[in-house]
C-alpha cells in the first residue's frame, strides 16, 4: 500500500477552520494522488504531532512557529483551494518523490 | 445514542432558522461578534461567558477568525461555556473591517459553539463544501431572507 502523507492543520482552537481544512486538503491530495491523513490540530500542540506538513494561516503562522523537521506553510485562507494547491505543491512533488510515487 | 448523535451532526442541524439573523448592524468587530454569539445564546447553546471568550480570544490569537473573504467564524474553546454544538449566523447590514487584511471586509459572521473536538466534524465538513462552492457561496451572499439562506444550507 502507497505510504499516506501525513498533514496537520492548524488554527486557534483546532476546532473551527482546522476542520473545515480537512475538507479542502483531502480534495487537493485527491488531484495530486497522494492518500493523506489529516488531523486538526491548534497552534500550542501541533509541535507534538510527527508530521509531513503542517499548513495553517498567515495570521498564525507566527504562533505555530519553527517545527524542526517538519515544514510549516500558510495561507490566506483554508477556504482558497487555488491557493492551498499552490502553497503545498512542492511539499506534495517532495513527498511523492521520496516515497517513489 | 450514537446513533442518533451521529445523523445530528449536519450543517442543516446546526444551523436552523432561529440562529440565523440578517441585515444586522454592528459597528465593529466586536459588537459583530456578540451578534453571533447573542444568537447562540438565544437558543442555549451557550453560557453567556462564552461570548466573552469568543472576543477574548480573537484578540489573543488575532483576526485569523475571518477564515475566507468576507466570513468570520468567531469560536472559543469547549470548555469557555458551551453547552451543545450549534452554529449561528448573522449577515451584516453593512460590511466591517476585522483586521485581517487579507480577508476583510466581513459581511458574514459564522458562530460556532463546540461541545468537543469531535462531534462536529461532518457539520464543519459541509459547511467548508459550501463555502469552496463558488456558486453557493455567492447564493449565501446575495440571500436576503432566512428561506434564502437555509435552501443553500440544505443543498
Amino acid at each position: 500500500m502507497a505510504k499516506k502523507m501525513k498533514i496537520v492543520t492548524v488554527c486557534g482552537c483546532g476546532l473551527g477552520s482546522s476542520l473545515m481544512a480537512k475538507t479542502s486538503i483531502e480534495k487537493i491530495m485527491k488531484e495530486f494522488g497522494v492518500t493523506a491523513s489529516i488531523e486538526a490540530s491548534d497552534a500550542g500542540t501541533a509541535k507534538g504531532y510527527p508530521s509531513d506538513l503542517v499548513v495553517t494561516t498567515t495570521m498564525l503562522k507566527p504562533r505555530v512557529g519553527e517545527i524542526p523537521g517538519t515544514p510549516v506553510v500558510a495561507v490566506k485562507s483554508f477556504m482558497n483551494v487555488d491557493e492551498l494547491r499552490e502553497v503545498m505543491r512542492p511539499h506534495v512533488e517532495e513527498f511523492k518523490k521520496k516515497n517513489n510515487m | 445514542m450514537t446513533k442518533i448523535n451521529d445523523t445530528m451532526d449536519s450543517l442543516q442541524n446546526a444551523l436552523p432558522a432561529e440562529q440565523i439573523n440578517l441585515n444586522v448592524c454592528a459597528h465593529d468587530w466586536q459588537e459583530a461578534v456578540r451578534e453571533a454569539g447573542q444568537l447562540l445564546l438565544k437558543t442555549d447553546a451557550i453560557y453567556p461567558q462564552y461570548i466573552d471568550a469568543m472576543i477574548q480570544t480573537a484578540k489573543e490569537l488575532g483576526p485569523y477568525i475571518v477564515i475566507a473573504k468576507g466570513i468570520a467564524m468567531p469560536h472559543a474553546a469547549s470548555e469557555a461555556g458551551v453547552k451543545r454544538t450549534a452554529l449561528s449566523l448573522v449577515k451584516l447590514a453593512h460590511p466591517i473591517e476585522f483586521g485581517n487584511p487579507d480577508n476583510d471586509p466581513v459581511e458574514l459572521v459564522i458562530g460556532l459553539a463546540a461541545i468537543d473536538g469531535k462531534t462536529h466534524v461532518n457539520t464543519m465538513r459541509m459547511l467548508a463544501e459550501l463555502i469552496i462552492d463558488p456558486d453557493r457561496l455567492a447564493r449565501l451572499f446575495a440571500a436576503q431572507t432566512k428561506e434564502e439562506i437555509l435552501q443553500v444550507i440544505a443543498q
